[in-house]
């Protein structure tokens, strides 16, 4: 491969904030090779920054330390070469040491939001969840927009089983990017699994809702397909037992229910209807007359 | 009355092997489909990969573990167990969302098993699988029978001794885990086969 | 006018010893200043996290009021978030020192007795008296040694509406518009050779001179000390007046998707 066209990869890869460890350190590598770092300019230690996360990730220690000795000379007592420390320090020290490393830091710049990431997430690798969500429940009063780190904390709450927290998270998530599906997606789930079904229900539909390129005629792709799949699932239960579901969000259960469980049907089946989905028709058809 | 023995086919260990081996940085789960005969042995002789998004969440699973059930069924094959793994090496416990999969499961087949990989064995000829039991519904601990899972004499057998080798080659060699799918990846393109997952099978 | 062309001959001796010597202190003054900026300028410094949290606790209250009309939480969860924000901002939670003691409202401080707006004040001043300086002492010099020095002649005609620029300090009314005096000399390279500087010294240099021109002395300083020195408690007060409007405004973008979607796809007749 050129040195071209794996710089024009790397680029991307940043500008995406994509993370593809095992390419980026293919690629990274050639570039490390034949000098390409000079020739980048100010570029360089970008791609520099890039290519010793990812040979962490992979766990090429060597080249990692290798990137992040240029870039410690290039800029001592940078903030954002000590996170890059940190997380080398992680790979290989105790959480402990990490930790009060990360606590050094702070102590001397306490507003330093990459540090304080890095020490919630140590501390929630090495279990310390009430002080992990503590923290983050702090990191974020101060840094709301991190939009990360509200889906950080609803994952936590909800592999903790206490969804209404998570919910909560997650509503902070979808107020900074009501534009991501995404975030809805994974709101209307979460609703799901706290027992809220018509609150989960309406945000799936919000989600196809937002879908513009998609109507009668068109095959659900994508994202589409799992709301469809989750609007059906609601329905269903909502259309067998209406009353026995309340919603801690007084979410009334919409009065057109039945017409919405048929479209849902409609829908996914259509999902199917393509040359390769028919093979996994059958057996969806089946599970949708199963729980009738 | 006996305690049930597993024996796992290599075809369901390829398949945990490379779920995990495709999302590395994600906690993946899945279900185990298999026979039982008279005496209570269990042979586990396939795997249905679930999810690698969101884990923690229900309605996704709840959709897959019906369909998936369903699958075994046409194949004359029942839901055996549970798999999982998580997105950091040293962690191999059942966290509160595998134990709520896994005495779901065990509703509906009596000798259910969940296994966690064990990351830092991942790539070793050793079994990554550490077998969960269940001591009632809702309660499930690591076996502490003796001796060890999958040594001679355990109540955990491979079907083929060189399986976690054999699987460790075909990931790094023929990058097999990439043409891997799970229902997560169906969910989003639906021509993914992730009910067989024949192409990625030697 | 040619007659005046002709009859005027420059020494070479003022094209060495004058002309070439403005040109080169006054670029060799700019990049001296450049690096003196560069040793004067303290890093910003470090805001502490009461102070960002201060600063940025009114920018939770837009985002949640922005979207209030269109609102893409339910409502339960909207009036928890805007409800919690408003008795925070009663409370005085996010004020930097903590909630105000006492029920007089503390005087606004004083930007000479906060150290941290003295600083801000301080290092502009510093930066603003490197621009000035340099440059009223070359002024100095070519005033008091070249003063009614022509020094060239440009190559093309201007008209009379130039001489003022171009014949700074030379008082005759006939001159040719095209000769160029000392002083104007002194000011065309002072606005023209920011261009020159950012070849040598790279985007982002301080050399030039002209920019400070612009502003006074004391602006920088004063309006990079307005913000810290804003009234938070009375910026929440207010904000929490437009939460309890925006509370009202709010509706959920899930409130009747489903009569949307069955309308998208047929199910439902549209509604017009």
């Amino acid at each position: 491969m050129s040195l071209q066209s794996a710089l024009q990869k790397l680029a991307s890869y940043r500008k995406n904030n994509t993370r593809a460890s095992q390419e980026i350190f293919k690629e990274g590598l050639i570039v490390l090779k034949s000098g390409g770092v000079s020739k980048l300019g100010d570029e360089g230690w970008a791609f520099l920054e890039q290519l010793t996360l990812s040979a962490i990730d992979i766990g090429r220690l060597d080249i990692a330390d290798q990137c992040l000795k240029q870039l410690s000379e290039k800029f001592p007592g940078s903030p954002r070469v000590d996170v890059l420390t940190g997380v080398r320090m992680e790979a290989t020290e105790s959480p402990s040491t990490v930790l009060s490393f990360y606590d050094e830091l702070l102590r001397v710049n306490p507003s330093n939001a990459a540090i304080w990431k890095r020490r919630i997430s140590v501390l929630r690798r090495v279990g310390k969840i009430d002080k992990a969500v503590e923290e983050l429940n702090e990191y974020l009063d101060t840094f709301y927009t991190d939009v990360e780190g509200w889906l950080e904390l609803a994952d936590i709450h909800s592999s903790c089983n206490q969804y209404h927290s998570a919910l909560q998270a997650l509503s902070h998530a979808l107020l900074l990017t009501p534009q991501n599906p995404f975030t809805f997606l994974q709101f209307a789930e979460t609703a799901y699994t706290s027992g809220d079904v018509p609150l989960a229900l309406k945000m799936f539909l919000v989600v196809i809702d937002m879908n513009e390129s998609e109507d009668e005629d068109t095959i659900p792709l994508g994202i589409s397909v799992r709301a469809w799949w989750g609007t059906k699932l609601c329905s269903r239960q909502l259309v067998s037992s209406p009353s026995t579901y309340t919603s801690d969000s007084n979410t009334p259960v919409p009065k057109n229910i039945k017409l919405i469980d048929e479209l849902a049907t409609e829908r996914v089946l259509t999902a199917y209807s393509g040359e390769q989905g028919i093979q996994a028709r059958g057996l969806v058809s089946k599970w949708m007359s199963a729980g009738r | 009355m006996s305690t049930p023995s597993y024996t796992i086919a290599p075809e369901a260990y390829y398949k945990v092997y490379f779920h995990a081996a495709k999302h590395p940085h994600l906690p993946v789960n899945g279900v185990l489909l298999g026979t039982q005969d008279s005496s209570r042995n269990v042979s586990i002789q396939d795997a249905v990969p679930l999810l690698h998004h969101w884990t923690s969440l229900s309605p996704m699973m709840e959709i897959g573990l019906d369909l998936a059930t369903q699958h075994a069924g046409s194949s004359d094959m029942k839901v055996v167990g549970y798999y999982q793994a998580c997105e950091r090496v040293d962690d191999t416990s059942l966290a509160p969302v595998g134990e709520k999969v896994a005495g779901k499961i065990k509703a509906g087949f009596e000798d259910a098993i969940a296994f966690v990989v064990d990351g830092q064995k991942l790539g070793t000829s050793e079994s990554a699988l550490v077998p969960y039991v269940s001591t009632s519904p809702s309660s499930w601990k690591p076996t502490s029978t003796n001796p060890a899972p999958f040594s001679p004499g355990s109540k955990f057998q491979l079907e083929a001794l060189e399986t976690p080798s054999e699987a460790a080659k075909l990931v790094r060699e023929q990058n097999l885990h990439f043409a891997f799918g799970d229902f997560d990846d169906h969910l989003e393109d639906v021509t993914i086969d992730w009910l067989r997952n024949r192409s990625c099978l030697p | 006018m040619s007659n005046n062309a002709v009859s005027l001959y420059l020494d070479p001796q003022i094209r060495d010893w004058v002309l070439f010597p403005i040109t080169l202190v006054m670029i060799l003054v700019g990049i001296l200043r450049h690096y003196v900026v560069m040793l004067l300028q303290t890093q910003p410094k470090e805001l502490s996290r009461a102070a960002v949290r201060e600063q940025r606790a009114l920018a939770r209250s837009q985002i949640l009021r922005a979207t209030a009309g269109n609102s893409p939480i339910p409502r339960p969860f909207y009036i928890s978030i805007s409800q919690h924000l408003s008795d925070a901002f009663a409370a005085g939670t996010y004020l930097k020192d903590g909630p105000p003691k006492g029920d007089n409202p503390s005087p606004p401080p004083n930007p000479i007795t906060d150290p941290a707006a003295m600083d801000g004040m301080m290092s502009g001043m510093k930066t603003q008296m490197v621009m000035m300086v340099p440059q009223m002492i070359i002024m100095g010099w070519i005033n008091f040694f070249f003063q009614g020095f022509v020094l060239i002649k440009l190559p093309f005609p201007l008209t009379l509406g130039f001489k003022s620029m171009l014949q700074r300090g030379i008082e005759t009314p006939d001159m040719d518009v095209r000769w160029v005096s000392s002083l104007s000399w002194y000011f065309l390279n002072f606005f023209g050779l920011n261009g020159l500087y950012r070849l040598i010294l790279g985007d982002d240099n301080s050399a030039d001179s002209s920019r400070d021109m612009t502003t006074s002395p004391f602006a920088g300083g004063a309006a990079a000390a307005t913000n810290p020195v804003q009234d938070y408690n009375k910026l929440f007060k207010a904000e929490k007046d437009n939460l309890e409007f925006s509370e009202g405004l709010h509706n959920w973008v899930g409130s009747d998707v489903e009569s949307r979607v069955l309308r998208k796809y047929g199910k439902l007749a549209p509604a017009y």
